[in-house]
């Protein structure tokens, strides 16, 4: 036999081998029960998912870390195939996930809150745990100058400062101008009508990419889509204006949790709470600061926060 | 007599695979019945933001504008290090682009948006810088194997430098640069399907908006049409290479 | 001459264009550094580095050394000027959350100390330069280490911040890659050998390797998910072992499918390439057919194989890395994050190793096959 080629694919396949096995193995732990946490990929659900990582390590359960797992339908299927355990999730997008969005209980938190309970228990057992006060919602930013200049506060002024000739240039995603829920809406509530060279459209963009449009002027853009408690909209010089007609779902964060899961450890539900609901919308906005502006890891600013309200040690 | 009945019936078969392919790609209609019995629960089927053929366009713009950059650069410049007065550029341009040829596709692609940022242009830089490797590489080798005696000849019938590469080198090299060429469009087809995820337009855009919304419908409306592609340019320089191997 | 010249237009490149960039934070666009821009000492420093590049030029002897030397300095300026911008950010307004990236300068840079370096390589008398040269390198780059400059360097920042995560991931995205070489080795190999032996399927075979290597990488991924769902939804046996429409096991099919190309090839090259006379060489010495194979065959074309097995492998590495969009992880996870972000240096965290992981595993199969090369044929091949 060839020794050198039976060495070479042999040391390639030990490779392998000793590989899975390092990765394989975890030290074991007496734990009172292995829970796997998701979040979404953004910085917001690697915040939310390290707090919950943290907190149910330190009740002596075994967390697994599974934050950042992927986008929103990615996640939802996981934990319906019980590959997840818990993930935050925001009331509002319950009624897409159910075909509900037409419904107007959706504008208001606690009308959303309940009626999310009530659609996810029936259809899947999966149950929402206490709700942030914070409302993580499409919304319009525009830099700060313009805003001062026009005095635009809310949606309102400006669609009116649209309708008088006032120079706008919106940065968005596809989604963001196609779908029914997002431009439209504001469209038809507020009365404008943005042009098609009125829209800068980023393909594939995220908030990052059309908030850093409107601070760095690409193509004389001065205003971008944005989420209510995205954490760079200070540092990049925006301002977010008021849905003052209430058009937007509201999306507040909270614990999604299997219910065979709660049954099994109700502690749970105990342990998240407190920790929902301090998170206000500028405390919300001042983390993902943290994370998005300052680049600080995830982990730590959840640590700092969770120990600063005395929820950890 | 074999053989021809062979060709043509390959090439009838190849005809009518280009056929289809067109008009999968051109009809959202043909799209949605070959993809709805397979994806029944789901509510949408087709991409809905851009049609495929435009998705199709957009793929092929970019993929032949940057292909054919590289290929008017990789060969002068695999001319310009074969020559006398670049002789001494021929082992450093040897070594950076096998170098660079280590670097994946993905990674040059990606590398492109701390330089160039998002959009149509890093994707074209980046499929131009990475389609020129196989272009060059091929193209050197090529010349370098042209026989010395051959070069000797022309000489000896008076031709100046410029008529010995354009008379006797080039058309000697030239299917090693054909090979190149092939190689370099076909990496270039999978990359420009990549360049989906930075801005830049092609059937990507489907593949990585399925793969986001986790709609399977998407995903495979835009890989069937992205293998689609890469199958149809490899069976276009076939032919092109088997018409050549015939004038021989 | 020209070629000194030019390697030379390169390094004044370098100081003609931003060497790195300050941001006052993670996000905004921040601003470049030139070195004019910076203290005296510094552009009198690039002005000599500048007048020795001259000398060099139109020096003709020791140029090997020379240029090591000169490409030594001007790696230990460039980092010098690193670790002068970290203690002078207040400058730029960014003390706290301050970060460096680098930029064109430094780019063109590296590439001109790659060029001169490899060249001074190929012409040295010196077997010792590479070596002094790495050595030197990896000392003046941990000297620069330990006094801190690289502390707000945008990459490293980005790195401790996901440093856990890193080594999940870097691991990840090897196993991957390797599991998926190997299985396309296990079947690679016969099937090359097949190939070799028998006509009647040759054709069939190539046809479908080729077939598979054309198709673009993210849409064999995107083909895989469908028929991988359905299976996994019609037998939950499959669902319990993992398999599933996205994550490991479409990637890890895909990657093998597409990594059989060029093992098969080379196989087969290999096999039916070996001159006759040598096969019946062979059998004049009383060696039956499996001998046949097993003496002389296949040590004759492991080299060859091998070749195969690093064009996959290096292949691969870079395909695992679009892994990470169908969910497999990897290290393409943070490249696809930092473009979610737009944080290029978190790109940056993903493509490097990336990069450095094919240039390893390359150098590494280079020296199996070096060593796996039979040495009658070393001889044979002078070298």
């Amino acid at each position: 036999m060839n020794k050198k080629l039976v060495l070479v694919t042999s040391v390639l396949v030990l490779s392998l081998a000793a590989m899975l096995i390092l990765t394989g193995c975890e030290a074991k732990q007496e734990t009172k029960g292995k829970v796997v946490v998701a979040s979404k990929i953004d910085t917001e659900g690697a915040l939310l998912g390290s707090m919950i990582v943290q907190l149910l390590d330190h009740h002596g359960y075994e967390a697994v870390d599974k934050t950042e797992f992927g986008t929103t339908e990615v996640i939802r299927k996981a934990i319906r195939a019980e590959e997840i355990d818990i993930y935050p999730e925001y009331t509002g997008n319950t009624a897409f996930f159910h075909n509900d969005a037409d419904n107007p209980v959706w504008k208001d938190p606690q009308e959303a809150y309940a009626r999310a309970v009530e659609l996810d228990e029936e259809a899947y057992d999966l149950r929402w745990l206490q709700p942030a006060p914070a409302n993580n919602t499409w919304a319009i930013a525009v830099r700060e100058d313009l805003a001062e200049q026009n005095s635009l506060f809310t949606l309102a002024d400006l669609g009116e400062y649209v309708n008088n000739d006032g120079e706008l240039k919106l940065a968005c995603s596809e989604e963001f101008a196609s779908r029914e829920g997002a431009l439209p809406s504001f469209e038809e509530a507020y009365n404008f009508k943005l042009e098609k060279d009125q829209l800068l459209i980023l393909s594939g963009g995220n908030t990052a990419t059309t908030e850093r449009a409107a601070a760095e002027q690409t193509d004389g853009v001065n205003a971008a889509m944005a989420y209510g408690t995205d954490g760079a909209l200070a540092a990049l010089g925006l301002v977010v204006l008021e849905d003052n007609r209430n058009v937007q779902h509201v999306y507040q964060p909270a614990p999604l949790v299997r219910g065979e899961v709660l049954d099994k450890y109700p502690e749970i539900e105990t342990i998240l709470n407190p920790v929902f609901g301090t998170l206000d919308l500028k405390t919300l906005q001042s983390l993902n600061a943290r994370l998005a502006v300052h680049g600080e890891a995830a982990s730590e600013v959840a640590k700092e926060y969770l120990q600063e309200k005395g929820l950890l040690n | 007599m074999h053989g021809v009945t062979k060709i043509l019936k390959q090439q009838i078969l190849g005809t009518l695979f280009v056929l289809v392919y067109l008009l999968y790609v051109a009809l959202p209609t043909l799209q949605y019945s070959v993809l709805s019995p397979l994806f029944p629960h789901l509510q949408e089927i087709l991409y809905p933001r851009a049609s495929l053929l435009r998705l199709f366009g957009e793929h092929l713009l970019l993929v032949l504008l940057s292909g054919m950059s590289a290929f008017v650069t990789g060969i002068f410049l695999g001319i310009g290090v074969t020559r006398p007065w670049g002789r001494e550029f021929l082992q450093p341009v040897q070594d950076l682009t096998a170098l660079l040829q280590t670097f994946p596709p993905v990674a040059v692609l990606t590398l492109a948006v701390p330089a160039v940022g998002f959009g149509f242009t890093p994707a074209y830089l980046a499929l131009f810088i990475y389609s020129i490797l196989p272009i060059v590489r091929n193209t050197i080798t090529g010349l370098l194997s042209v026989p010395q005696p051959l070069k000797e000849a022309a000489r000896g019938m008076g031709m100046t430098p410029l008529q010995v590469l354009i008379k006797a080198e080039l058309p000697q090299a030239f299917p090693a640069i054909l090979t190149g060429t092939r190689i370099s469009i076909i990496i270039n087809i999978g990359t420009a399907t990549i360049g989906g995820v930075i801005g830049a337009g092609g059937l990507g855009v489907a593949i990585v908006a399925g793969l986001v919304r986790d709609n399977t419908a998407f995903v495979l409306q835009g890989a069937i049409a992205a293998a689609g592609l890469a199958f149809l340019a490899d069976y276009l320089f076939e032919l092109w290479e088997q018409k050549m191997t015939r004038q021989e | 001459m020209r070629f000194k010249i030019f390697t030379g237009l390169c390094a004044v490149c370098t100081f003609l264009l931003p060497l790195y960039t300050v941001k006052p934070n993670r996000i905004q666009t921040g601003s470049a550094v030139w070195v004019f821009q910076l203290p005296t000492g510094f552009w009198a420093a690039a002005v000599i580095l500048i007048f020795l590049i001259a000398f060099i030029i139109f020096s003709h002897r020791h140029t090997d050394i020379l240029f090591l030397l000169f490409s030594l300095t001007f790696m230990t300026l460039l980092l010098a000027i690193l670790h002068h911008i970290q203690g002078h950010l207040h400058i730029w307004e960014a003390e706290e959350y301050g970060r460096i990236s680098f930029s064109a300068g430094f780019w063109v840079a590296l590439l001109t100390i790659y060029l001169l370096l490899s060249w001074a390589y190929r012409n040295t008398r010196h077997k010792l330069l590479l070596p002094t040269a790495i050595l030197l390198t990896a000392s003046g780059v941990i000297l620069f280490i330990l006094m801190g400059s690289f502390e707000h360097s945008a990459i490293l920042l980005e790195y401790q911040n996901r440093s856990g995560k890193f080594l999940v991931e870097l691991l990840n995205h090897v196993n991957l890659s390797l599991a998926a070489v190997g299985t396309a080795t296990v079947i690679g190999i016969p099937a090359g050998i097949w190939a070799a032996r028998s006509q009647k399927y040759r054709v069939l075979v190539f046809k479908t390797v080729n077939g598979i290597q054309t198709i673009p990488s993210l849409a064999l991924f995107g083909l895989m998910i469908a028929p991988l769902a359905l299976l996994s939804r019609q037998f939950p046996v499959l669902r319990s072992l993992g398999i599933a429409g996205i994550g490991t096991a479409p990637a890890l099919i895909a990657l093998s499918l597409y990594s059989l190309l060029p093992i098969i090839r080379n196989t087969f090259t290999a096999i039916y390439y070996i001159e006759p006379q040598i096969i019946s060489a062979a059998h004049g010495m009383g060696m039956n057919r499996a001998q046949t194979f097993r003496y002389i065959e296949l040590p004759l074309s492991t080299p060859m194989i091998l070749t195969g097995i690093r064009m996959s492998l290096v292949q691969c590495i870079g395909n695992t890395a679009v892994a990470a969009l169908i969910g497999a992880g990897g290290l393409g996870t943070f490249i696809f994050q930092g473009l979610g972000q737009s944080v290029p240096d978190l790109i940056l965290l993903g493509v490097i190793p990336v990069i450095l992981l094919s240039i390893l595993f390359d150098r590494l199969f280079h020296l199996a096959e070096h060593w796996a090369t039979p040495k009658g044929v070393r001889l044979a091949w002078g070298n």
